[in-house]
């Protein structure tokens, strides 16, 4: 592993802390299910590690100020911390309620939402998904058509959301919808928070192709909401919108879970199978995996210059993109090197329950193939990488 | 001929819907189905004339195997009339020979080749499993990865050592074994791609002698020209593959509509399409040459051209599948969608008999063979 320059002594302090506290924390079949790479965890067990992590002093939601229940971290400490998670095999941070709302409505939302919304967050009692593709919206979301049609001081929803991720263990979805027509398709487009368990509102599951049930599409039929349940203007919220999309592919570089997933990669590859010679012994595999590992210190390098270097700037457009696109990449390509990895039995399709949680050698069998099914979804999802890459010709290049 | 037949069969009887269903069955296996191929006669074409065979022309095989390709057809027609039958019209010798393969032609018998072991990877070398002579007998003890349909075979083709040491290439020897034979126990998987593979325990098998088949000790030689025709076949499937992927995203591109066009419309889109486009006729190409290495060469020639050919289209093949799910976007990542389902058919086609980074490695390994 190529070593990353060290932070202060202060903040190596913290990430002492940090360790500490989630190694004698986290739950062994939490942690389990994380180091299988299983990125849908359920309802449960999210909730139950988000209120250890609050205990903690608002650890759950690492980019909160103390107001709210935060520990008021700078971008370093948050930085490590998400890093530590990753390292630790602790479950991703709930993007959609601590990473996405709270930070919307500490910019645009009221007082009266601020109070409402964020304590349920904070204490995992509300499931937030998001609602922003639409079947004939994708790449092109600006042109989504969910109509919320103003009567009163109520909302009326006709419509859908397609690909969204958790609303089947979800209370709330917030979203884009259609409330009017402008001379541009990104005028005209509201901010709405919507309580799922209301009436009109189906949600039909939609699997993935190795089998998961990740993603859903939501249909609203005269769906009322209350105007009180808008964020920022009406017809001005293609503005959040942006502003939100842009937290969602910080995330998506994931570099530290790649880390974590190259580490189990090279103890697989270093491990001695009785009559066999090492996988990392075999030229080829070598050099592949050493290629992967020299692409994500390139990458985390940029990342640590990208978000904690101060003198880059702050609106991170391109620079956000840039993360998600080489992220997700390398990502992929360590998952389809790890599915090689136990030739014959990566081919065999183990339900989850039944995965041999001995993963130091080549041949726990066949998840490691189904996460590699599973993972081609990251080029895709939050923004596809080829509309990641408009961005950055546009941002970045002026082009 | 071939290929309008099977075509034809395939679209009617093995429409996508039906292939999930079948996959998602206990056997994962279709009698009436497999019935129905035998009496198509696709069973008698991979073994010569001799044997009652069309002629063992691997063009007409390859043909069939393509077409398998593009409607990502699930059966043990590889496992058993090609690698099966290859290997006995190869190695075994009359009259058991023309039985068996009779057997397999006319569909009643499914042969599966019980070759790999957990530490082998892809070395047939390796080898620990042994044989040893006793009386009339064999005693045969180890265990088999990759099995596959063994949850349907009837016999099995075991790979055992006789002599020598576990990495030596001489010293192996194939048996014939019927798998109600005593002490043979299974453990059944599904695979990824919805066809199904056994890890097979040898635990004190007592094999007849006449279930040597081919030569005692020296079973390797022969068994790789079996094999190097077995992964011409898989090259041609995995170019069917290709040609069904690149399809699908040629028309989810002319009618998916975004930003007021349709995204085939973009110049990036276009230039992912081309490159596509050129990978399949690389592909192609590459299919033919290994057809033509298993019909017209011998020995170290056609060794390297069928890994050459192993290795450039497993490459490609993933590559092309990988880019035809990012190209339909979340689309592509749906189990209704087909074109998922064919990125985990060429996972599994690669991986047989050989991924490309180990061909690759052979191929180098060949070549310096080849000049000293």
């Amino acid at each position: 592993m190529l070593n990353s320059p060290p932070f202060s002594s202060e903040l190596e302090e913290f990430r002492g802390t940090v360790r500490t506290f989630i190694r004698e924390n986290l739950p062994d079949n939490i942690r389990k299910m994380v180091a299988v790479e299983q990125m849908d965890l359920p309802r449960e067990a999210q909730a139950r590690w988000h209120r250890i992590l609050r205990d903690r002093g608002g650890w759950c939601c690492p980019s909160w100020p103390s107001q709210y229940g935060g520990p008021q971290w700078n971008d370093a400490q948050q930085y490590i911390f998400e890093q530590e998670l990753a390292l630790n095999d602790a479950p991703r941070l709930m993007i959609y309620g601590v990473g996405m709302l709270g930070p919307t409505l500490f910019k645009y939302g009221s007082e009266s939402q601020k109070q409402t919304i964020l304590p349920d967050i904070l204490d995992a009692n509300t499931f937030w998904c998001q609602g922003f593709s639409e079947p004939n919206s994708g790449s092109d979301l600006a042109s989504l058509k969910c109509e919320a049609q103003r009567v009163g001081d109520e909302y009326v929803i006709n419509g859908s959301k397609i690909w969204t991720s958790e609303a089947h263990i979800a209370d709330w979805i917030f979203g884009l919808f259609r409330t009017g027509k402008g001379a541009r398709k990104q005028q005209g487009i509201t901010f709405l928070m919507i309580d799922l368990s209301g009436s009109g509102i189906t949600i039909d599951p939609l699997l993935l192709f190795e089998g998961t049930h990740e993603v859903n599409q939501v249909y609203f039929e005269d769906v009322r909401v209350p105007v009180a349940n808008r964020v920022g203007v009406e017809d001005d919220g293609w503005e959040i919108g942006k502003y939100l999309l842009g937290l969602e592919r910080f995330g998506t570089a994931e570099v530290s879970r790649t880390k974590a997933s190259l580490e189990r990669l090279r103890r697989i590859a270093h491990s001695e199978v009785p009559g066999g010679s090492r996988l990392i012994d075999d030229a080829s595999f070598a050099e592949q995996f050493d290629r992967l590992e020299i692409s994500l210190h390139a990458l985390e390098m940029t990342e640590r210059r990208f978000l904690l270097d101060e003198n880059t700037s702050k609106s991170l457009g391109a620079e956000a993109s840039m993360l998600k696109v080489r992220g997700t990449e390398i990502q992929c390509d360590v998952f389809r090197l790890t599915a090689r990895a136990g030739a014959h039995l990566s081919q065999i399709d183990l339900p989850r329950d039944q995965i041999d949680s001995d993963l130091n050698t080549p041949y726990s069998l066949g998840h490691t193939a189904r996460n590699y099914f599973n993972y081609r979804k990251t080029p895709i999802y939050s923004g596809s990488n080829e509309i990641q890459r408009n961005i950055v010709a546009k941002a970045a290049l002026g082009l | 001929m071939i290929e309008r037949a099977a075509s034809r069969f395939l679209q009617n009887r093995y429409p996508f819907e039906v292939r999930q269903k079948l996959i998602n069955t206990n056997s994962g296996f279709c009698h009436d189905q497999w019935r129905e191929t035998a009496d198509l006669g696709w069973m008698h074409l991979p073994v010569s004339e001799h044997f009652d065979g069309h002629d063992g022309d691997a063009d007409f095989v390859a043909v069939l195997m393509r077409e398998f390709g593009r409607h990502n057809y699930q059966s043990p027609y590889f496992t058993s009339a090609v690698v099966g039958a290859k290997v006995l019209e190869v190695m075994a010798e009359e009259p058991a020979r023309t039985d068996m393969l009779h057997q397999i032609a006319e569909g009643p018998a499914i042969v599966s080749a019980a070759i790999y072991e957990k530490q082998s990877r892809y070395d047939l070398c390796n080898t620990i499993t042994s044989a040893k002579e006793s009386g009339n007998r064999y005693t045969l003890q180890g265990s088999k990865v990759g099995v596959q349909y063994g949850n349907i075979a009837t016999h099995l083709l075991i790979l055992a050592r006789t002599s020598g040491n576990q990495l030596d290439c001489e010293g192996l020897s194939i048996f014939l074994v019927p798998i109600d034979c005593e002490g043979i126990s299974f453990d059944h998987h599904r695979t990824h791609d919805g066809g199904r593979v056994s890890i097979v325990h040898l635990n004190k098998v007592a094999a007849e002698r006449d279930s040597l088949i081919g030569p005692k000790n020296l079973a390797l030689p022969k068994l790789q020209e079996s094999l190097n025709f077995a992964i011409a076949m898989l090259c041609a499937e995995m170019t069917g593959v290709m040609d069904s992927t690149f399809n699908m995203v040629l028309e989810f591109v002319r009618t998916r509509t975004q930003f007021g066009s349709s995204i085939g419309s973009f110049q990036s889109i276009q230039h992912r399409l081309v490159d596509m486009y050129m990978r399949c006729e690389m592909a192609a190409s590459m299919s033919s040459e290994a057809t033509r290495a298993v019909n017209d060469l011998t020995g170290l020639e056609q060794d390297r051209l069928v890994s050459a050919a192993k290795a450039e289209i497993g490459r490609l093949a993933i590559l092309n599948a990988e880019e035809a799910i990012q190209l339909h976007g979340a689309m592509g990542m749906m189990d209704e969608m087909p074109v998922g389902h064919y990125l985990k058919r060429v996972f599994a086609l690669n991986s047989l008999y050989g991924d490309a980074e180990h061909h690759q490695a052979r191929y180098r390994k060949l070549n310096q063979d080849w000049q000293t």
